[in-house]
């Protein structure tokens, strides 16, 4: 057995044998559990493609996005000088920087280009602070939606997820009627223009002029009482 | 080690993209046909590793939980089977690590059933590789399978489990000689000891 093909020869027939089939129940089993697991929004994952990125490729791909968003900032701010740039739609006097003092220096590119950032809604510091947490929370904010019009933050804390956000700054309007509508959803009142709570989805839906922000747990399904705590912060952002 | 595929490619079967972007967007029954196509051979995967028929049957079901739970975050179906054998070897290699430790090292074992009707190994032959793969690490067990089973080339485990293709090979190269001692002391066994197959 000392040759390399017969060990490949081995092994190949040795693991050849034995069940093949998978027990019946699986199935009903499987089913059963699926019908109570709520699957995971696909923003909460930075994805798997089956193909693992090294180090120096991501850092890269990080650096060419920097890159790239600094250069059409720096062309947005050369078409558009030192003239203020409001959405579409939102409220003229919406300080739109986590930071008030930076905003009247309409310093932020970010919302110069009409993009809100989610995680600038919730500091890390309100949210340890709200989740009574005592480990550090890093918010996340590399995750953006599929065609640009929405934006995420993760929130993680030893090694967890523990909230997410989404912030839709324009069209948030028919979004939330898409929500509204489901059933068994909760109106929440006190919290901008309306909100709704999803106790399916356990999460927590604020609308406030056109702009839409979603608060949701992380490994951990939200309650009510935490999501508004979470609500009642971001509002003042929005 | 080379990178040539080895095993049954047949596991690998071809993808319904529809039903994986059916599940992804909470479709139960879509993931449950999903689960009827691929379940024979995921569960012989799991039972490849885990060397338990109850085992690899929780192995299994956990895995499918986990995956219906986190299919929205799969962006290529395409990719569905190899991050689906992602998913149950990690489940797996979790069981076996959990398993091992409340074991610790297993001195009586018993055969997993009559031997099959390939007469190339013997019932002692296949004993005594079923104690080398016991006493090999889960991660090199699952190695092994994902290799010799399944047939992925050590690139593909590498990109399968997130671990350098130069520790693959490193470790199935370990995997090899245990299994292959294994073997030898059996054969020594039986010219010393007078024992017949």
């Amino acid at each position: 057995m000392n040759d390399r093909a017969d060990i490949d020869r081995v092994l190949e027939v040795w693991l050849g044998d034995g069940p093949s089939r998978m027990p019946d129940r699986v199935v009903d089993v499987v089913a059963d559990r699926i019908s109570h697991q709520r699957q995971r929004p696909s923003w909460r994952y930075l994805t798997w493609r089956g193909n693992h990125m090294n180090g120096s490729l991501r850092i890269a791909a990080v650096l060419a996005a920097v890159l790239v968003i600094g250069l059409v900032g720096f062309g947005l701010f050369g078409l558009r000088g030192s003239e203020p740039v409001g959405a579409p739609g939102g409220s003229p006097t919406t300080a739109p920087s986590a930071s008030p003092a930076s905003s009247s220096t309409a310093a932020s590119p970010t919302f110069d280009l009409g993009v809100a950032r989610a995680c600038d809604l919730v500091t890390a510091a309100e949210l340890a602070t709200t989740l009574n947490l005592s480990s550090t929370v890093t918010p996340d904010p590399n995750i953006s939606g599929s065609n640009g019009d929405v934006n995420y933050c993760i929130y993680r804390a030893a090694g967890a997820d523990v909230l997410g956000t989404s912030y839709r700054k324009n069209g948030g309007g028919a979004v939330f009627e898409s929500w509204k509508s489901n059933s068994g959803v909760q109106p929440v009142s006190g919290l901008g223009d309306e909100a709704i709570w999803d106790p399916t989805q356990a999460t927590l839906f604020i609308l406030k002029g056109s702009s839409l922000v979603s608060i949701e747990g992380g490994s951990t399904p939200l309650t009510l009482e935490v999501a508004r705590a979470v609500g009642t912060i971001a509002v003042t952002r929005m | 080690v080379d990178d040539a595929p080895h095993g049954r490619h047949a596991l690998v079967v071809t993808v319904d993209r529809d039903l994986v972007e059916a599940a992804a967007h909470g479709d139960q029954t879509a993931f449950v046909d999903l689960v009827r196509s691929r379940g024979d051979s995921l569960f012989a995967i799991a039972h490849r590793i885990l060397r338990d028929v109850d085992r690899a049957e929780d192995a299994l079901q956990d895995a499918l939980v986990i995956a219906w739970r986190d299919l929205p975050g799969l962006r290529d179906p395409d990719r569905f089977d190899a991050w689906i054998h992602r998913l149950l070897t990690n489940v797996c290699i979790a069981q076996a690590t959990r398993e091992r430790r409340r074991t610790a090292e297993l001195h009586v074992l018993t055969l997993d059933g009559p031997a099959g009707p390939d007469e190339f190994l013997t019932v002692a032959d296949r004993d005594q590789l079923d104690r080398g793969f016991r006493r090999l690490t889960p991660d090199e067990r699952a190695i092994l399978v994902l290799h010799h089973f399944v047939g992925y080339p050590p690139s593909e485990i590498a990109d399968l489990l997130g671990v350098p293709a130069g520790t693959i090979r490193s470790r199935l190269h370990h995997a090899h000689r245990a299994m292959r001692a294994a073997l030898d002391a059996d054969a020594r066994v039986s010219i010393v000891g007078g024992r017949s197959a």
